[in-house]
């Protein structure tokens, strides 16, 4: 298998006024497409510093950063832009859905910034989100759907796209443990059913149940790293 | 991400409060409405201005006696007599449409029960030639009836209507002038008022002789009207006129005690004016311009720093910093814009309604218009570009975090 992402000596310092904090400090990490991998770590150990470097929402302060062959520690933040919206998909903790749009519209959204017409649009929007059993939901507003559904139409999002790989942080943060387990199946499925390359970040004790390599954080390194159960 | 697409995403954003877009839009709707409204009502005084001013006559040039003191004739000197009519005829004449005496006195006409009172005016000949005035019917005083003092008059309509109500034709009746019987030869055609409000279709004309010799009112003349066939020798014969008068009267140079003036110098000075209300216009609207344009900027930060997690979330799936910039950027163009065409209307349907009152020609510039297409545009993107350019610097987590 290719790897579709390779970090090398990655490290992330934030400078807040005289205070250098030092989130993460040389992680060398390889995923290869079509993983499913959780990274794992305690609050404030820098899992998330780390999956907004990987979802090229932040770039390392050292290091290299290579998604599929390619360089992107130093693109500027047009490129990032295009990388994010091209071959790469995000879910949330907090759903993140325009609340003023409908599940359709929201799914749209990263179509909108690819320049696809309108009609193919829609088109896709609805084939991605009966794909996850939202069917009859198209046209409700984000606040009329429950929390699990809302983060359905938020990975429906993330795929819209057909990105190289899905990212998501900690998606089942905000919902019960019955939903919690809905959405991990939801990302189990994508995994088996489209060999999509998986990365979630989680706090979510039953994840190993589900199979992914876990990838533990601490203190901003990697402090362990867990080969996944053969799917 | 298409043009169209875009629009459509502002006018989403833009509806979901539509009474404040409504009152952002208000400080522009104010400005273009004004300098629509305005630069129309200003057209139309010019327009009407100019009418009149060409009823007076066209490259009308007046000589009168008296000093010329801050633009007002003060009374006295010696007058103006026939000499020195003569003496412009006979220097001057082929550079003239004619060289016409006026003696103007406010008398009382009357026929039978009828009685009106009317500017009289004793006149040679080539008056409506110099004034560009036509007759209704009939003919003007003719060198005959200057020589045989013949007591026959013309009459403007206003004076017609008040003497001879109800009838077409006055030719060959008579009406009284003192002890005078003049018989009317003809009407002249309406010709309106003039620049300060004087019905000039309210006189009567006779021969001057008739008028000096046979009422005795002496033979100073209230002034010489002559005029030039085309403008731009105005100035030249103002000059060739009053070096012969100089002679003619034997003045000094400096001590003239006669006027030479030009109706085109009333013109100009009207133009003046105009020009410069509508600069003041111009200056207010472009005031009340910047101020609806800051009106806009203030609501686009607003509405950047209210909006900021949902351009994180933008940002998050692929909006690129150009994407943010021109959708905010739309939606200050599309307020400011529709304040512009909001304005545009209204300010068309103000200068209806004056034109209307006023009795002033309606005039749509279309210069006007584009301009206030072009200017509320400008405000929009020059207003809009600052918060539009704040929000596309957001850093996508930090946008995201925001609550």
């Amino acid at each position: 298998m290719p790897a579709i992402i390779q970090l090398e000596n990655v490290a992330k310092v934030y400078q807040t006024g005289t205070l250098q904090v030092r989130a993460l400090h040389d992680v060398s990490l390889t995923i290869e497409a079509g993983e499913f991998v959780a990274i794992v770590g305690a609050s404030g150990s820098g899992k998330t510093t780390l999956m907004n470097i990987l979802g090229c929402l932040d770039c390392p302060s050292s290091g290299v950063y290579r998604f599929d062959g390619e360089d992107v520690s130093r693109l500027d933040r047009t490129k990032l832009a295009q990388m994010r919206n091209r071959k790469l998909g995000f879910v949330f903790q907090s759903f993140n859905l325009l609340p003023r749009y409908n599940a359709v519209e929201n799914v749209e959204l990263p179509l909108l910034y690819a320049g696809v017409l309108p009609g193919e649009r829609r088109r896709r929007s609805v084939e991605v989100l009966k794909f996850l059993g939202l069917g009859n939901h198209f046209q409700k507003m984000p606040g009329e759907l429950s929390g699990g559904q809302q983060q359905r139409v938020a990975i429906a999002r993330a795929l819209i796209n057909q990105p190289q790989v899905v990212l998501a942080d900690e998606p089942t943060g905000n919902l019960d443990s019955r939903t919690s387990a809905e959405i991990l199946r939801e990302f189990q499925r994508l995994h088996r059913e489209r060999k999509q390359t998986i990365i979630l970040v989680t706090h979510d004790p039953t994840i190993d149940r589900w199979g992914p390599r876990m990838v533990t954080v601490r203190d901003g390194a990697i402090a362990g790293d867990a080969p996944g159960k053969a799917a | 991400m298409s043009f169209l697409s875009a629009i459509r995403v502002a006018l989403d954003a833009l509806l979901v409060h539509k009474g404040r877009s409504i009152l952002t839009s208000l400080g522009i709707v104010i400005g273009i409405s004004a300098v629509i409204a305005m630069v129309s009502a200003g057209e139309g005084a010019r327009l009407l201005l100019e009418d009149r001013l060409s009823s007076l006559g066209k490259n009308l040039v007046l000589i009168r006696s008296g000093t010329p003191v801050a633009q007002v004739m003060t009374a006295g000197g010696s007058p103006l007599t026939r000499d020195d009519a003569r003496a412009i005829r006979q220097h001057l004449g082929h550079e003239l449409t004619g060289v016409a005496e006026v003696q103007q006195l406010q008398r009382l006409v009357s026929r039978r029960a009828f009685y009106h009172p009317t500017a009289v005016t004793g006149t040679t000949p080539e008056l409506p030639a110099v004034r560009g005035w036509h007759m209704q019917s009939g003919r003007f005083v003719s060198d005959e009836d200057i020589k045989k003092m013949a007591d026959v008059c013309v009459l403007g309509a206003t004076i017609k209507d008040k003497l001879f109500p109800n009838q077409n034709s006055v030719l060959g009746q008579t009406v009284r002038l003192e002890s005078l019987e003049l018989r009317v030869i003809g009407e002249m055609a309406p010709k309106g008022r003039s620049p300060l409000g004087f019905d000039q279709d309210d006189q009567l004309w006779l021969p001057l002789t008739t008028l000096q010799r046979k009422m005795g009112v002496g033979d100073r003349l209230t002034m010489i009207v002559t005029s030039t066939p085309s403008a731009d020798d105005i100035e030249k014969i103002k000059t060739d006129i009053t070096a012969l008068l100089r002679r003619q009267r034997h003045v000094q140079r400096g001590n003239e005690n006669f006027d030479v003036s030009s109706v085109n110098e009333i013109t100009d000075l009207a133009r003046t004016v105009t020009t410069v209300l509508q600069l003041l216009v111009a200056i207010v609207a472009g005031i009340s311009l910047v101020v609806g344009g800051i009106g806009v900027m203030n609501i686009m930060l607003v509405s950047v720093a209210e909006r900021t997690r949902e351009i994180g979330i933008r940002m998050a799936v692929g909006a690129t910093p150009a994407n943010v910039l021109t959708q905010f950027l739309i939606e200050a163009l599309v307020l400011s814009l529709a304040g512009g065409l909001i304005g545009l209307t209204l300010g068309l349907a103000a200068s209806f309604v004056m034109a209307g009152f006023l009795g002033w020609p309606m005039v749509i510039s279309p210069t006007a218009i584009l301009a206030a297409c072009g200017v509320s545009g400008a405000v929009g993107v020059f207003f809009g570009y600052y918060p539009a350019w704040k929000a596309s610097r957001l850093e996508p987590i930090e946008a995201l975090r925001h609550e």
